[in-house]
């Protein structure tokens, strides 16, 4: 697990989850958040299905409605049962989003069979709710509580992608920072730690410690 | 103060029975990536867990890479392991 890098952020005000985002680094997380959703939809479980409209949700409760829809099903529902589910990727970013839940190769495929397909879908919609959010906000973020745990999940899913990516360890920050500016790992290196304190400052607002 | 289980006393036999029905567990795994704050208060939103024992598996699994953060049955570690996955944190999942 990496230590916390803190700059700007998320904090609790009356109106809701606030933080005020550059508009480069808004389009910079918008944009990754699309490439993202692509790699993901690039080994679709269901054909057609891109997301789930965030105004469809009922009142769950704000944090757990994603994982709600999961135990209940209501996902693979929505996209109908019985979709291909492709074999465990061999691109690293993507076999860390959905990890192999058993040891054992047989019960891991069966586990897989069940829910990779709501996973998928929760996984795409929720990183399509933070591009759109962000699309429609930047740069004054307001995001209610429900909203807020969505992108909490969307961020760490962001962060995952560019960290396996370019390959981080918990102690091999000091590498990227000494690259040239211009080279690609040093950019999504400063786009992995913008997204990193944007997420524990989200964190931190939400659990109020 | 008062506490709902002062008084309670549990034989032996009947905590084996307790460990017979909870032959499953979901272990969460060490990763570079995820924040430790985040793990934290992940614990807490999907456990119900004190921010004391969420900190303390937290840090369990920091220093020794993996942590028993749920046991129960076969189908509740399933569930367990899946709202694990869909936020992001490495988990399996595991007969005791």
């Amino acid at each position: 697990m990496a230590a916390r890098r803190r700059r700007e952020g998320f904090a609790r005000t009356v109106k809701g989850l606030e933080c005020w985002l550059d508009p480069d680094l808004a389009t910079a997380i918008r944009r990754s958040a699309r490439e993202v959703q692509e790699l993901i939809a690039s080994e679709p479980a269901i054909e057609g299905l891109t997301g789930l409209d965030p105004e469809a949700s009922s009142e769950a409760g704000a944090f757990t409605e994603l994982e709600d829809m999961l135990a209940s099903g209501t996902l693979a529902g929505l996209a109908g049962l019985g979709g291909e589910v492709p074999p465990l990727s061999e691109d690293p970013a993507l076999a860390r989003l959905f990890p192999v839940a058993y040891e054992d190769a047989e019960q891991a495929e069966e586990y897989r069979r069940f829910t990779y397909t709501e996973l998928h879908a929760a996984k795409i919609a929720g990183l399509g709710q933070l591009s759109e959010q962000l699309a429609e906000m930047a740069p004054d973020i307001v995001l209610d509580d429900e909203s807020a745990a969505v992108w909490l999940l969307a961020l760490n899913d962001l962060r995952l992608v560019v960290g396996s990516r370019i390959g981080i360890t918990e102690d091999n920050g000091d590498v990227f920072e000494s690259l040239p500016a211009e080279d690609l790992r040093a950019l999504l290196y400063g786009l992995y730690v913008v997204l990193t304190s944007l997420q524990d400052s989200l964190v931190e607002a939400l659990a109020g410690w | 103060m008062t506490s709902p289980t002062t008084e309670r006393t549990t034989r032996p036999e009947q905590d084996e029975e307790l460990d017979a029905d909870r032959p499953w567990v979901t272990i969460v795994w060490n990763d570079p990536v995820n924040l430790m704050t985040y793990v934290t208060y992940t614990l807490q939103r999907l456990f119900g867990y004190s921010l004391e024992k969420a900190t303390q598996l937290m840090l369990q699994v920091h220093h020794e890479g993996k942590a028993v953060v749920s046991s129960g049955s076969r189908e509740e570690m399933e569930r367990d392991c899946t709202r694990l996955h869909a936020a992001g944190l490495w988990a399996t999942l595991a007969k005791d």
